[in-house]
């Protein structure tokens, strides 16, 4: 039985905390037997939720705060971004591939989180904010072999 | 970021997520235009990593460089921003190749043997 660690942090919606999220996020599943494209994967679908909750959420507003949580136990890793921001319309459609509300973009974001991970689920009410959370399982070869 | 006849080449270090693409979407666009350039090339060599905000930006250099009717081409990606760039779709619009050479060459510069 591998112990359970769980993180929670707060940071203003500035674009370098991407990069912070992936950070942490990275840090905590060294301690679990990820591959590494286990984990090039979470870091790309940890970088998309907490891009949207800054552009789309907050609108690229820096006042805004996020809420990242983190946690391990031996079967895997679970993430959850959530904002309190302007929230998502129509949340079906958000998730389709290639759906963007904005022309530069290619709306990728819900389709790489989809694809990289092993669960992605999307809470959002309209004027109050989102909540994403992500869950990946610690690869089955990997576990038997502990 | 070098200029080799009608192509202009550039080579990030870095990962390019939505705090950096904005800034790199400018500079290229200023050189290219400063320079008159028509082709790009990509060298992701030391790009460790990109997300959906690199790659948006990505897509409109492309339309940026084909209003010129020049090509996009890139070379050096790593594992992770190669799988990235075959998913979204934008290897069919800038073709990748083994190095800078081989992509000045497919975009018609002459480049010594
Ligand atoms: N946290 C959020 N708050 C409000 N709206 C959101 C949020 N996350 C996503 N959305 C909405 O869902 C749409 C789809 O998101 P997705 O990440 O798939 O694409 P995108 O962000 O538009 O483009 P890309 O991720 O490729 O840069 C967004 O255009 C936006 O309208
Ligand atoms: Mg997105």
């Amino acid at each position: 039985m591998s112990k359970v660690n769980r993180v929670k942090m707060q940071f203003p919606s500035h674009p370098e905390n991407v990069s912070l999220a992936r950070v942490v996020v990275a840090t905590m599943m060294s301690s679990l037997d990820f591959t590494l494209t286990n984990l090039d994967d979470v870091k790309v679908a940890v970088s998309e939720a907490v891009s949207n909750s800054i552009m789309h959420g907050y609108q690229n507003e820096s006042n805004g705060l996020i809420d990242l949580t983190i946690a391990v136990d031996g079967n895997g890793l679970e993430v959850i971004v959530e904002d309190r921001g302007q929230g998502i319309v129509d949340i079906e459609k958000a998730m389709e591939a290639s759906y963007s509300t904005e022309p530069d973009r290619m709306g990728l974001g819900f389709v790489f989180m989809q694809s990289f991970m092993d669960e992605l689920e999307v809470l959002s009410e309209v004027g109050k904010g989102t909540r994403v959370r992500l869950y990946k399982s610690v690869p089955q070869l990997q576990r038997s072999l502990q | 970021m070098e200029k080799v006849g009608q192509t202009l080449i550039i080579r990030y270090k870095g990962e390019i997520d939505m705090s950096v693409s904005g800034n790199i979407k400018d500079a290229i666009d200023r050189e290219m235009d400063k320079e008159r350039t028509k082709n790009l090339i990509i060298n992701f060599k030391h790009v460790e990593f990109i997300d959906s905000s690199g790659l948006g930006m990505l897509l409109g250099r492309y339309k940026f460089v084909t209003i010129r009717s020049g090509k996009v081409a890139v070379t050096g990606a790593n594992e992770v921003v190669h799988r990235l760039l075959d998913l979204s779709g934008l290897y069919s619009l800038m073709k990748p190749y083994k190095n800078e050479r081989l992509a000045l060459r497919a975009l018609g510069e002459e480049v010594l043997a």
